[in-house]
């Protein structure tokens, strides 16, 4: 009887085990399931935000008629934390929250049409994208 | 049932002790999933009404680009005060208030958009040059009465500019 009682504490300890076991898979696979949620709502609401951004973008090259102007335009405009301009018409911001890369290149030639065309990608991934656009085209 | 249930000391039944920390160990754990369920709950709703949000910031960017489109000439003299843009050459106008945008088109239509997560939008008249500018529109939007979200766009002619 009394061997019977021991061999049942170490069932009990195997049980706890399993139990434990179990308990921490579901909440493990619950917790999992709600962050990778959280994490695709969020990349909606940024790979929004940067849609926004490059329709914006392509709308102050329209207001603008001098790759100056373009630059006031987009500063006015804000939602980017950094902002450079390379070669007078490579314009490269990092967007605010995402810190999403976006490249818009920008041409107001003294003679013929103004184009535009913008890129904003996360990492290797592009988010959006406006393809080469010439202005009065 | 428990008359089959042996402690460690052979007894039959559970003891109070145990009992006590099982009970314990339930209510740590139930605490602890319901306090878990009202902070995800909370961030699902947040997430919804920002979600929310944006799609009511496109559709209002789209509206006023729209009526925006009606006033197609060069140049276009445009009046702008917090929340209201209005072209006084067509008598027309875009106004923000009590939770609603108002179009009121150069043909005299009136339109209105209701809105449920956004509670302002402000208008601001930015020149880029003498005779070339646009206007800047900021949307804002509340969750639970606080105001969260902000999102801006701009407004321009087709051709043309909205001067001042």
């Amino acid at each position: 009887m009394k061997k019977r009682i021991l061999n049942k504490k170490g069932f009990a300890i195997a049980e706890t085990i399993m139990a434990m076991t179990i308990v921490s898979l579901v909440t493990v696979t619950a917790l999992m399931l709600f962050f990778s949620s959280v994490r695709t709502t969020q990349s909606a609401v940024h790979k929004a935000q940067a849609q926004h951004f490059a329709e914006d973008a392509f709308a102050c090259f329209r207001a603008a008629e001098t790759a100056d102007q373009f630059s006031t335009a987009m500063e006015l405009r804000g939602g980017f934390l950094e902002f450079s301009v390379t070669g007078g018409n490579k314009y490269c911001f990092t967007l605010n929250d995402s810190k999403f890369q976006a490249v818009a290149f920008v041409d107001y030639p003294a003679e013929g049409r103004a184009s535009f065309c913008i890129e904003i990608t996360d990492g290797d991934e592009v988010v959006t994208s406006i393809s080469e656009f010439k202005k009065g085209a | 049932m428990l008359g089959k249930y042996r402690n460690r000391t052979g007894k039959r039944g559970i003891a109070l002790a145990e009992m006590v920390v099982a009970l314990a160990l339930l209510g740590v754990v139930s605490t602890m999933i319901v306090s878990f369920s009202a902070i995800a709950k909370d961030h699902v709703e947040g997430q919804k009404s920002q979600i929310a949000f944006l799609e009511e910031t496109s559709q209002i960017k789209q509206a006023l680009s729209g009526w925006l489109s009606q006033m197609d000439e060069e140049t276009t003299v445009c009046t702008v005060t917090a929340d209201r843009l209005s072209v006084a050459a067509y008598g027309a106008s875009a106004t923000f208030g009590g939770e609603s945008l108002v179009l009121a088109g150069r043909d005299g239509a009136v339109s209105r958009m209701e809105t449920e997560s956004v509670t302002r939008v402000q208008f601001a008249l930015k020149a880029l040059s003498a005779e070339n500018a646009f206007v800047k529109c900021t949307v804002t939007g509340a969750h639970n009465g606080a105001e969260l979200y902000e999102q801006s766009f701009v407004l321009t002619l087709q051709c043309g500019s909205l001067a001042d």
